[in-house]
């Protein structure tokens, strides 16, 4: 156990500045993005550091007191890839709301920015499965409150449905924790996933349901996603981006730690402990997600909507991925995660130029886009390639990775390949006709579209980041890869890097 | 079944709590409505956090200069982590509610109405 | 849940819903072994309640802590019988247990739980930002009992709370109960008059400096413990007022801050507000 506690400073020094922001909305309105961009870059930056480094596995001690007596964060592979990709996104993204977050409370967004950046980072990060609660919520209070904010009535409609939907969710995972607890009287990740075998089947079942039941709110899996549409397209255009960019990185990330780590067997193809398979339950809710979100993205005229629609589907296709259980499944899930966060934040933002623009919302106002700004319509034009899985663009490795998974694990795992076929056709057909919009022509002559700089440099970035994935793979795969380990291999990869001595009696 | 027998009526309290308020989220069509049922969940769980923790015998697990939380190497106190968990809980109910509360007095300042069905027609 | 969607329907969608979930935690209590009950021996809690975390912390990096099978071996950590205001230097001085649980072994819990309330104090106060306007209701002017009497009770309130959350380590209560002591005070003011507005610039600050005070408090840990939030401070003996080390700086800190929100958060509830998007 490599102890390297000063990785406490990525939760530590958010939660220092959110506190802060207030007073420094005293002084300018402005200057409190400024300060959440410095901080969200500190996270970055020290993220990379620990990332390129190599300074992890590493169990971050809070309090001083050990695992698995008392709360730590667990610094592997998983958590320092995925915690960049957060902070990293999130950077842009706070870039483009320097632009974009005018009027209203602008101090208070700026913490609540801030803190769902924190939060999603500190899901990541925790080894504890109650702090894990206490996580979620910090990033779901702050989610309703900025779906909330803006000008429009229809924020608070989806606001309001995400929030019911969510505390009864993370309510239910609360009773899925005690039960657990009941039995093992430990809520450290590393020991109840080490001795998860020693519980009742029977209550281990209906527990393991709980918890699915809480954790799929956010991984917008189906039964419990009915908030996605409502809230990404009330919500102002930044924040759809957070929400679909860094919240399902965390939800989808809680939803196999608990899943795989803490229920699942140790084995070639992880299996869950119980009297029901809840990998297969997961495989099962993943393909009916795909199937609905497809099909519903087809009807929409909507482009928010549209888009909403196509992050549940791909939510979908990552569960998928994930629930094939095996190594290069788990890659292929995870790879397919960053590559859709990478685009969806990408074309969220590039809606909001849009509506800013007087373009609005619908599917016919994208007509001649080409000619009105040639910037704005090349780089959805590629992030709509990414979604799709054309080749050559960084979502076609991931899909290509889900396929080879599911082929090698072989039996009714099959289907995954048609799923995986069926999704990209559905894309195909809706995100082109977007595309062949934006490069039709029309008779009217509009104006061009000015883009400011700071809208422009996220969403640049963004679409370079696509291409250039698209072009080497491995400059995600090889940190994907290293990270499904942890997944599937939890004894080795896990829970003997946080309680060395847990076998050694 | 020993749990069930020592701390029945708590745990059956707590889980029909949960079950009453779902049932409120699930049918009723006022959103201020819709925000008690969400309370009452919240203090059905807190109960069964409670619930767990305690048995029959229990001391309350504070230092004071009679009782002694632990006789003969085996603790008489009632376990205290649940307890502090919910002190956690409460508060994360208490933010939520508070959130949820001002989301709604927006949504009656908005559409002039709490009823979950005219805000869908409002909104064509 | 569709418009059209005939009552009955949606009342027996909810009465399935809530039969499966009751059944199901039937089963699972059911379902528990023979001989399980609410045991404090065989969870973590032993080890905080007779605090020898540390000499369970000795025995995990020897071994010995986990038995075959991965059984922890809870019950046998070896422990020194702890005497109320004779005992010092334990590993964490508070009388009561669960402050003990609440700031110091998970104290970094009650971080997030800190954040999550002034999350959401932030959100109402930025969902119900604006110009203040009249209230369009005429509100009935309190008595003078009530002007008068909200002003007595204010002090003795204040006072209570503050009561409360200094001798959090030693009784039941702590800093939140405390802070929402104190918050229902000043919501006795709103009460005794009409019109009344605090300090919000104040409550600003003192909310800010509160709740920076509780992150210092843990980074001071971090670079002289090497650990985040870590108890830098003698523990004393237990009991005395003077104990517990940095149980009761904390608490200080989040009585002050959730009093200053719990404020913060009725203010903005009870004025009206006129939204100004520019």
């Amino acid at each position: 156990m490599n102890i390297f506690n000063n990785a406490a400073l990525l939760i530590g020094i958010p939660l220092l500045f959110a506190f802060s922001i207030p007073l420094f909305g005293f002084i300018s309105k402005q200057l409190t993005k400024w300060v959440t961009i410095f901080v969200i870059g500190f996270n970055a930056t020290f993220s990379l550091y620990i990332l390129l480094a190599h300074k992890f596995p590493s169990v971050v001690v809070m309090g001083n007191w050990v695992p698995p007596f008392g709360e730590n964060l667990y610094v592997g592979p998983v958590a320092v890839f995925l915690v960049t990709v957060v902070s990293l996104i999130g950077l842009l993204i706070a870039i483009y709301n320097l632009w974009a977050i005018k009027g209203g409370d602008v101090t208070r967004f700026s913490v609540l920015f801030l803190m769902y950046i924190a939060g999603a980072s500190g899901i990541i990060l925790t080894g504890d499965i109650f702090n894990l609660f206490i996580f979620m919520e910090i990033t779901e209070i702050t989610s309703y409150a900025l779906a909330a904010y803006g000008p429009e009535r229809r924020a608070l409609g989806g606001a309001f449905k995400f929030l019911v939907v969510s505390s009864i969710g993370s309510t239910l995972y609360l009773l899925g924790v005690m039960l657990i607890y009941t039995q093992l009287g430990t809520l450290n990740i590393a020991e109840i996933a080490a001795r998860i075998g020693q519980t009742t089947p029977g209550l281990l079942t209906f527990a393991g349901v709980l918890l699915i039941s809480g954790l799929a709110v956010e991984a917008e899996l189906f039964p419990f996603n009915g908030w996605v549409p409502d809230t990404y397209t009330g919500a102002v255009n930044g924040v759809s981006a957070a929400l679909s960019g860094i919240g399902a990185i965390a939800g989808v990330y809680a939803l196999f730690r608990i899943v795989m780590t803490v229920l699942g067997k140790d084995g070639m193809y992880v299996l869950t402990y119980g009297k029901l398979d809840l990998m297969a339950v997961i495989a099962i809710l993943a393909t009916a997600t795909v199937v609905i979100g497809e099909l519903s993205a087809l009807t929409q005229k909507n482009v928010k909507k549209m888009l909403a629609y196509s992050s549940m589907a791909q939510m979908g296709l990552v569960a998928a991925g994930f629930s094939i259980g095996s190594t290069l499944g788990v890659y292929g899930g995870i790879f397919q995660l960053i590559n859709h966060s990478i685009a969806k934040s990408m074309l969220f933002l590039i809606v909001g130029v849009l509506v800013a623009a007087g373009v609005g919302e619908r599917i016919e106002n994208f007509k001649g886009l080409w000619k009105r700004s040639p910037f704005l319509s090349l780089a959805f034009t590629i992030g709509a390639f990414s979604m799709l899985g054309f080749p050559l663009f960084a979502g076609f490795w991931s899909k290509f990775a889900i396929v080879g998974a599911s082929i090698q694990r072989g039996g009714w795992y099959d289907f995954i390949i048609g799923l995986v076929l069926f999704a990209s056709v559905a894309e195909a057909f809706y995100y082109l006709r977007i595309v062949t919009y934006i490069f039709s022509s029309t008779e009217m002559e509009k104006p061009k579209i000015k883009v400011n700089l700071s809208p422009a440099i996220p969403i640049f970035i963004l679409a370079v980041a696509i291409v250039a994935i698209g072009v080497y793979p491995n400059l995600i795969g090889n940190f994907s890869m290293q990270s499904a380990g942890e997944f599937t291999h939890k004894m080795k990869d896990y829970v003997l890097n946080v309680i060395p001595t847990i076998t050694a009696h | 079944m020993q749990v069930f027998l020592q701390n029945w009526i708590y745990l059956i309290a707590s889980v029909s709590l949960i079950g009453v308020g779902l049932y409120i989220v699930l049918t009723k069509e006022n959103i201020f409505r819709i925000i008690v049922g969400l309370n009452i969940i919240e203090s059905g769980t807190n109960l069964f956090m409670i619930a767990i923790a305690w048995h029959p015998k229990a001391v309350m697990p504070i230092y004071t200069a009679t009782d002694h939380l632990a006789v003969n190497g085996k603790v008489i106190a009632a376990d205290p982590l649940p307890q502090s968990l919910v002190l956690t809980a409460i508060v994360i109910g208490l933010g939520t509610t508070a959130l949820a509360l001002a989301i709604g007095v927006k949504i009656f300042e908005k559409y002039g109405t709490l009823d979950v069905r005219k805000i869908k027609e409002a909104e064509k | 849940m569709k418009n059209d969607t005939p009552k009955v329907f949606k009342s027996i969608f909810a009465l399935f819903v809530v039969a499966i979930f009751m059944i199901g935690l039937f089963y699972a209590f059911v379902s528990m072994p023979k001989g399980w009950g609410v045991n404090v021996n065989n969870r973590v809690s032993r080890l905080y309640i007779l605090k020898n975390v540390r000499t369970a912390t000795r025995l995990l990096d020897s071994g010995k802590f986990f038995a075959k099978g991965m059984k922890p071996l809870r019950a046998e950590v070896p422990y020194k019988p702890i005497k109320f205001k004779k005992t010092a230097n334990l590993e964490d001085g508070a009388a009561n247990v669960v402050t003990s649980i609440v700031v110091d072994y998970r104290g970094f819990d009650t971080l997030g739980e800190v954040t999550v309330l002034f999350l959401a104090a932030s959100g109402v106060m930025m969902l119900l930002f604006g110009k203040r306007v009249k209230p369009k209701r005429k509100k009935t002017e309190p008595s003078l009992i009530m002007y008068v009497g909200t002003r007595i009770a204010f002090a003795v309130i204040f006072l209570f709370g503050i009561y409360i959350f200094v001798h959090g380590h030693l009784t039941p209560g702590g800093g939140f109960p405390g802070g929402a002591v104190i918050a229902s005070g000043i919501l006795g003011l709103f009460l005794g008059r009409n019109g009344y507005t605090p300090n919000h610039a104040g409550l600003k600050v003192f909310e800010s400096l509160s709740g920076i005070a509780f992150v210092i408090i843990g980074l001071i840990g971090l670079f002289s413990v090497k650990s985040f939030l870590a108890n830098f401070l003698p523990t004393g003996i237990i009991g005395n007022l003077y104990s517990a080390g940095f149980i009761s700086l904390i608490y200080i800190a989040i009585g002050m801050k959730v009093g200053s929100e719990l404020a913060a958060v009725v203010d903005s509830m009870i004025g009206d507000t006129k939204e100004e998007w520019s």
